[in-house]
């Protein structure tokens, strides 16, 4: 698979302050790359490389197979965290405006608008003022700036950040959209949830470094105790026997069920297990894999540095 | 470079501040003050002296010599005098109110030496003037009277004699080795309002960037706008847009003005004087006053042929030159100080922060002004050349120079440095900016300031 975007050994410092130590990404075209890191770990510099904004000291950033241009913004979007728009213009001309900036013709941008703003139902903003609208509209108006000359790449600075659920939701659809039509979109926030739910990989800086990288569910995996929960209807706890490998951890009554936690020597095999659970005469309600919540290993991993 | 997104922003910047209100009243505004400031005054003078507000002003004479001391001109400069010898000065006084006057001068009896004091009452201050043209008429009385009693032969064809002021004409060689008659005072004027024209420009179109600049900053919007464009671009289009807007708001004052002053002009009844500026600069402007071929109207002026010099004079002024300075001088001027402006607006979160950055941006401006006023009564002083030549007062000084005339290569070298000196600037400014507008926090410090440079 290409990388659409490729940092290599990037090293960024700011006076006596390294802000990026040698760091490697490789974003997957097509996918949904996370950035994660606390505050202060270096991704908005990495962003901002990423976005030609600032130059590293060394190392090198690849786009698309050659070595990132000023050039290539006109195939990137970005959405920074800091976001704002001019209040007092108007919101289709300030639109405009940006578009025209990523390169597009003033007619191109106005049709492309058109169309974002009916799939928004947001056509009655064209000619009000930013100070008009409330920061969540603004936030909406932000969003279709950055999608709108259809880059190849988005960068999504907290992107739900200022939404409220409903909105967030249209938002996230969109995101998946997007991604189905070919972008590559590399996204960054602290919401753990939805980076379970979108991200296809994921990079975690702390302190300048790259702690972890890869795919999120090999990622939850590596960092899990190879757990399963087993509800199942039962009077008394069930005993289980014939595998050497699984132990029973706990087992106490849940709601109107049981809920029992095994545990697996080694890695696990579902449908063995299931098997398993099956010749015990156990009456399985839901079987899953307990994998660590995101969030979990965020603060494993963040506070262990420390 | 990319000259197309500049373009794009230029046009930007340039569309919002022509649109605000505030750039429309002071477009419309601004030249019809300068020509209330230009014709309020000597509209003011016709109109008092043609509703006969006389102020009338009492000479009690106890001297008995003033009787014919105002004869023939009993009205000047606004003022009659009337002079009377029946009351006393105690008398004059006590009646004050009852005279109807606007002052009242007692002049004491001589004392043997043929000496006389004078004291003036009136209900309001009296002016400088009128204290001059009290003393001056009365003096000349006594002085005369004095100068006859040493009975020297033909004393009053002597007297008219001597009363003389000699009267003053300035003439500098030109480049061609002719004379060219000229009038300092219009020199001066011409200097001194350019270059306060250029300090008023600088100033507040530089902060106009400024504001700009800070506006993006604390919108936040200026990240999604460098991500598409570089910080370098974004503040040379805003500067050069912001240029623009001066230029155009310039434009319109120029055409405004003229527009007006033609019709005040007309309306008064001045518009000969327009004719024959008109007549003589079509003429050439080398030749003096109403030698040859006198257009019907020079007749008609040549009866008083000062006015006439002064006209010609007025026509011998190179208002091209003049005007082609001025704006190289505002133009680099600006950039120069505006590239400042912009970084400092970077450094910054709100305007109220930019003080300690202000000053030393500021301080040579307010030098080149005072310069200004040292430079247009003596523009060929060391100090004067010095600043002239030096980047960030020559804007200043050297237009105030202009209209005296300069040599060429002292010009040429001004403004040389000028665009030099603009684009280092400019240079370090473009690395000051585009650090600044991403930091946000913590109010930076010069130390900061000098960081970012060698980032």
């Amino acid at each position: 698979m290409n990388n659409i975007i490729s940092c290599k050994n990037v090293v960024k410092r700011f006076g006596s302050h390294t802000a990026l130590n040698s760091v490697n990404v490789d974003v997957p075209e097509g996918k949904i790359y996370g950035l994660l890191g606390p505050n202060g770990a270096g991704k908005t510099t990495l962003i901002r490389i990423i976005n030609h904004i600032t130059v590293p000291d060394s190392g090198e950033v690849v786009f698309n197979g050659h070595p990132l241009t000023s050039k290539d913004v006109l195939d990137i979007g970005y959405l920074p965290e800091e976001r704002g728009l001019y209040k007092k213009m108007k919101v289709g001309e300030q639109a405009i405006y940006l578009a025209r900036l990523k390169g597009m013709s003033r007619n191109d941008a106005m049709e492309e608008l058109k169309k974002w703003f009916v799939e928004f139902g947001i056509q009655s903003w064209w000619n009000r003022k930013v100070e008009e609208l409330s920061k969540g509209m603004a936030q909406k108006v932000q969003f279709i700036i950055t999608v709108l000359h259809k880059p190849s790449l988005l960068i999504l600075d907290e992107p739900f950040s200022g939404f409220d659920p409903v909105n967030a939701q249209i938002v996230r659809n969109q995101i998946l959209k997007l991604k189905e039509n070919g972008s590559t979109i590399i996204l960054s926030t602290h919401n753990m949830e939805s980076v379970e739910e979108l991200c296809d990989n994921i990079t975690l800086i702390n302190k300048s470094n790259v702690v972890i990288q890869g795919s999120v569910d090999e990622i939850r995996r590596e960092y899990g105790n190879n757990h399963v929960e087993v509800l199942y209807r039962s009077q008394s706890p069930a005993a289980i026997s014939g595998n050497g490998q699984v132990s029973v951890i706990s087992d106490e009554e849940y709601k109107s069920v049981r809920r029992m936690v095994l545990g697996v020597d080694g890695k696990i095999v579902s449908s063995e297990l299931l098997g398993l659970l099956v010749s015990n005469n156990i009456d399985v309600v839901s079987y899953r894999e307990l994998m660590p919540r995101m969030n979990d290993i965020f603060i494993k991993l963040v506070t262990q540095g420390k | 470079m990319d000259l197309k997104k500049i373009s794009v922003i230029i046009s930007r910047e340039f569309v919002t501040r022509v649109k605000k209100k505030s750039f429309i009243i002071t477009t419309i505004v601004t030249p019809i003050l300068f020509v209330a400031l230009m014709f309020i005054p000597s509209l003011v003078m016709l109109y008092s002296e043609d509703t006969g507000e006389v102020k009338k002003v009492m000479i009690v004479d106890e001297s008995g010599c003033l009787e014919n001391a105002f004869e023939g001109r009993e009205e000047i400069d606004g003022y009659r005098f009337i002079v009377q010898e029946y009351f006393t000065i105690k008398e004059a006084r006590s009646m004050f109110d009852s005279l109807g006057v606007y002052a009242l001068v007692g002049v004491s009896p001589m004392d043997e030496n043929g000496n006389v004091t004078a004291v003036s009452y009136s209900r309001s201050k009296v002016n400088v003037d009128f204290q001059r043209l009290v003393t001056e008429n009365i003096s000349k009385v006594f002085r005369d009277l004095k100068l006859s009693k040493y009975d020297i032969e033909n004393v009053d064809d002597l007297l008219s004699d001597a009363r003389y002021d000699v009267p003053l004409k300035t003439i500098t060689i030109d480049d061609e080795g002719k004379d060219k008659v000229d009038i300092v005072e219009i020199y001066m004027a011409i200097s001194y309002v350019a270059t306060f024209l250029i300090y008023i420009f600088i100033f507040s179109f530089g902060s106009m960037v400024m504001r700009g600049v800070i506006e993006e900053k604390t919108n936040r919007i200026v990240e999604v706008i460098i991500s598409s464009v570089r910080p370098v671009e974004l503040m040379l289009g805003k500067i050069i847009g912001v240029a623009s807007v001066a230029i155009t708001q310039c434009c319109i004052w120029v055409v405004f003005i003229g527009i007006i002053v033609f019709g005040v002009k007309s309306f008064i009844g001045f518009d000969q004087v327009q004719e024959v500026l008109a007549a003589q600069q079509a003429a050439g402007t080398e030749q003096v006053v109403g030698m040859e071929s006198l257009s019907s109207i020079q007749q008609e002026l040549a009866g008083d042929p000062e006015m006439m010099e002064i006209i010609g004079m007025i026509g011998d002024i190179n208002f091209g030159f003049i005007f082609l300075s001025f704006v190289l001088y505002f133009i680099l001027g600006y950039l120069l100080y505006s590239s400042m402006f912009a970084a400092i607006g970077s450094a910054v979160e709100n305007e109220t922060d930019t003080n300690q950055f202000m000053m030393p941006v500021t301080i040579p401006l307010i030098v080149g002004l005072v310069m200004m006023m040292h430079t247009f009564n003596y523009p060929d002083s060391s100090l004067s050349f010095w600043g002239s030549i030096i980047p960030f007062t020559s804007p200043m000084v050297m237009m105030a120079r202009v209209p005296f005339g300069v040599p060429m290569w002292e010009y040429a070298l001004s403004l040389g440095l000028l665009a030099v000196t603009f684009l280092g600037i400019t240079w370090l400014s473009a690395k000051i900016y585009r650090t600044g507008i991403l930091m946000y926090g913590k109010k930076p410090s010069w130390k900061d300031l000098w960081k970012w440079i060698k980032y």
